[in-house]
């Protein structure tokens, strides 16, 4: 295929191949995969995926294994609790009795860390079972979940395998972090870390984690030629208004408009405004208290009267003497304050 | 002084519940203790109630009654009891009395009885409040344990180590005495091996019971204090069927349970990086176990200390982040909501010798 040639191309292109792995749509992407951390979960791709599956009227799947329920007209298998006592292969019989009759199906899975690392099931059988009912599949994989070493394995991790099977991996990121890491590269500083990795004791979960407006993705799709396509977007978060009203007995209508997008095409990202603020937050002095003053020590301080304005006053004030009333907070020494 | 006025104003939109299923994670660390917090929930749980007792006729139901399930695997009753009563205002024993709360005991039932083959274990417990400095092997089997119940000194001023060590010593002998007592007060349950299906089994038996017979049915809030100490002490952490994973799975099972869903549940965990190193099994699950948790919740609250070290006015720092717009659901699908109040925050605050807690923002502490 002949490269795009300008810069608007390959943004229409790449949001063209991104929309249709998002729906489904073309065997753009029959495995995808989905990596996601504590600083920015898959939700709102899991989210959007779903109901432009539903709004497309696609048999959706959804195998859960973190999250107790999910959109009414999905069908729902619960991979957890006293279902946890399922062994693989009765997990991956019940997708097939869920996909098995449908032409097009979309299989969710919450964790493919619990369906291949804990049920052990083997990636292959999973992407074959899918593959044999020409259906789709996304998983997600938390890049901070420990897999323990197994000292006497020489088979690679069942992470590393589905990386390799993936046709499509979607790496979530979080939006203030994107753009930490951005300000930080154009001052050549090291790229800051968060959450876990920040280094500081108790921090589970940084505060600029999960960006609720929308989530970064790093994309890269592996075509059928065996070029690979890299690609950021931006995907905001979905609301029910994105689409038409639905028919009868759908729960959503079709997909008004596209509007997952290149990061470069985000004015938020672009403009120079957010980096500056940003730049001009890292230009603060790192230091946990505030120098700025508050509104009343601000009151405070214009009711001073300086010494010189009061010696201008009609008698010579009280010829330059220091004038302060002292206040409550104020810690007077005798032996060492003088007023 | 009400309950309720002992959450400070900046916290309460994160101490109140969220309206649908949720679980929320707390997580803190050895100098950082988040009793207080847990406490505040109690509070928020147990008394916004009395509210809409009152306003009784205006909703069409009304707002849901809670009752709490409090399971605590290495505090007991007598110091809840206490806490709630000094930090909170509440007479938690009362509130026993009025099938509001009931308590689950992880902590005596689990490992002082005398079951056959586990002699050796008990006493090994029995002795560790005396020789914790010298058992190294013993303190690396049961870490929660004795971890101080309390901040460092200096911290918190009227908290002074040595009293919460003879403390504990002194509870360790009471609680075994006075045991069988407290074991047949209604409301009071205790659990008796370390392994899930009488975890769940005894949990589910508490929410029933605190449930009325009548067809109104209470929210139920389930607070389960340190959990990782089941993985803990499970025998080996290789072969047994109690990990990480299946906790969690126990969990979301309590939380979609039939007939009484425990529809909100707070995990207390210890955030300590040398807990969460992964490098030996042990130190994998746990790690595993609170990430795991953090994925599945609605909000993570997180006590740490104050990164430039010990200060007098500050007891520690809250961070508090949220997840989701809404709770468990990963589908909820709503037009522009107000992105405001899910927003992630740092806190500070500083909990006082009499147990009241001032929360505010940096820069805006007592000097100021």
């Amino acid at each position: 295929m002949p490269r795009p040639i300008t810069l608007a191309q390959h943004q229409r292109h790449s949001v063209l191949v991104m929309s249709q792995a998002l729906s489904a749509r073309a065997q753009r992407s029959p495995f995808t995969l989905v990596l996601d951390d504590l600083n920015q979960q898959a939700d709102q791709i899991l989210t959007t995926m779903i109901a432009r599956g539903l709004s497309r009227g696609i048999n959706v799947v959804y195998v859960a294994f973190e999250h107790p329920s999910s959109h009414p007209a999905v069908r729902f298998i619960p991979a957890f609790g006293t279902h946890s006592h399922h062994t693989g292969d009765q997990i991956l019989a019940e997708i097939e009795r869920a996909i098995g009759i449908f032409k097009e199906s979309l299989v969710i899975v919450d964790s493919f860390h619990d369906l291949f690392d804990i049920k052990g099931v083997q990636p292959v059988d999973f992407g074959n079972l899918i593959n044999k009912y020409d259906s789709y599949t996304v998983g997600v994989y938390h890049q901070d979940i420990a897999t323990p070493v197994h000292a006497t394995s020489y088979a690679p991790s069942p992470l590393e395998v589905t990386k390799f099977m993936a046709t499509a991996i979607f790496t979530c990121k979080s939006l203030a972090q994107v753009l930490a890491a951005k300000a930080a590269k154009e001052r050549s500083l090291p790229e800051p870390t968060f959450g876990l990795l920040q280094g500081a004791e108790g921090i589970v979960q940084s505060i600029t984690a999960n960006d609720l407006r929308g989530v970064v993705i790093d994309a890269e799709f592996r075509r059928v030629s065996g070029r690979p396509e890299f690609e950021t977007f931006w995907l905001r978060r979905t609301f029910t208004s994105d689409f038409e009203p639905p028919l009868a007995g759908l729960p959503f209508g079709p997909l008004k408009q596209e509007f997952v997008m290149c990061l470069e095409q985000l004015p938020l990202y672009c403009s120079d405004e957010t980096m500056a603020n940003v730049n001009a937050k890292a230009d603060e002095i790192d230091v946990p208290f505030k120098l700025e003053l508050t509104l009343r020590q601000k009151k405070v301080r214009d009711g001073v009267l300086l010494p010189h304005f009061d010696a201008q006053g009609g008698e010579g004030g009280e010829g330059g003497r220091i004038l302060y009333e002292m206040g409550e907070e104020d810690d007077f020494d005798e032996e060492e304050d003088e007023i | 002084m009400l309950p309720s006025s002992r959450i400070p104003p900046l916290l309460q939109p994160y101490t109140r519940l969220p309206k649908d299923d949720s679980i929320i994670l707390l997580t803190s660390v050895l100098g950082a203790s988040a009793n207080w917090l847990i406490i505040r929930f109690l509070c928020d749980a147990l008394t916004t109630d009395f509210k809409s007792d009152n306003e009784g006729g205006n909703g069409a139901d009304g707002p849901e009654e809670t009752a709490v399930v409090l399971v605590s695997w290495v505090r007991e009753w007598e110091f809840w009891k206490s806490e709630g009563r000094k930090g909170g205002g509440l007479d938690l024993e009362r509130l026993m009395m009025a099938k509001r709360i009931a308590f689950v005991d992880g902590l005596t039932g689990m490992f002082l009885p005398r079951v056959e083959g586990e002699k050796e274990m008990e006493n090994e417990v029995e002795r560790i409040p005396q020789i914790a400095k010298t058992a190294e092997g013993l303190v690396r089997r049961t870490p929660q344990s004795i971890v101080p119940v309390r901040g460092p000194p200096g911290r918190t001023p009227a908290r002074d180590p040595a009293a919460a060590v003879v403390a504990s010593t002194t509870t360790w002998n009471s609680t075994s005495k006075n045991q069988p007592n407290t074991s047949t007060t209604p409301g009071f349950f205790t659990l008796t091996s370390p392994d899930l299906k009488p975890l769940s089994s005894t949990i589910s038996s508490a929410i029933a019971y605190l449930q009325p017979p009548s067809t109104t049915t209470k929210k139920i809030l389930l607070i389960l204090d340190s959990p990782s100490i089941l993985l803990a002490t499970s025998p080996s952490p290789s072969t047994s069927t109690l990990t990480s994973s299946t906790l969690c799975s126990t969990l979301l099972t309590l939380q979609t349970n039939p007939p009484y869903p425990a529809s909100h549940i707070l995990v207390h965990l210890n955030a300590d990086t040398p807990l969460l190193s992964p490098s030996s099994p042990l130190e994998i699950d746990e790690h595993n176990l609170l990430v795991k948790l953090a994925h599945m919740s609605t909000r993570i609250c997180s006590c740490r200390v104050l990164d430039t070290g010990v200060a007098r006015d500050v007891s520690g720092v809250l961070g508090v982040t949220q997840n989701r717009v809404r709770g468990g659901l990963v589908l909820g699908m709503l037009e522009g909501e107000d992105e405001e109040s899910t927003k992630g925050r740092e806190l500070l605050y500083l909990v006082k010798g009499d147990g009241s807690v001032r929360v505010f923002e940096r820069g805006a502490g007592e000097g100021c």
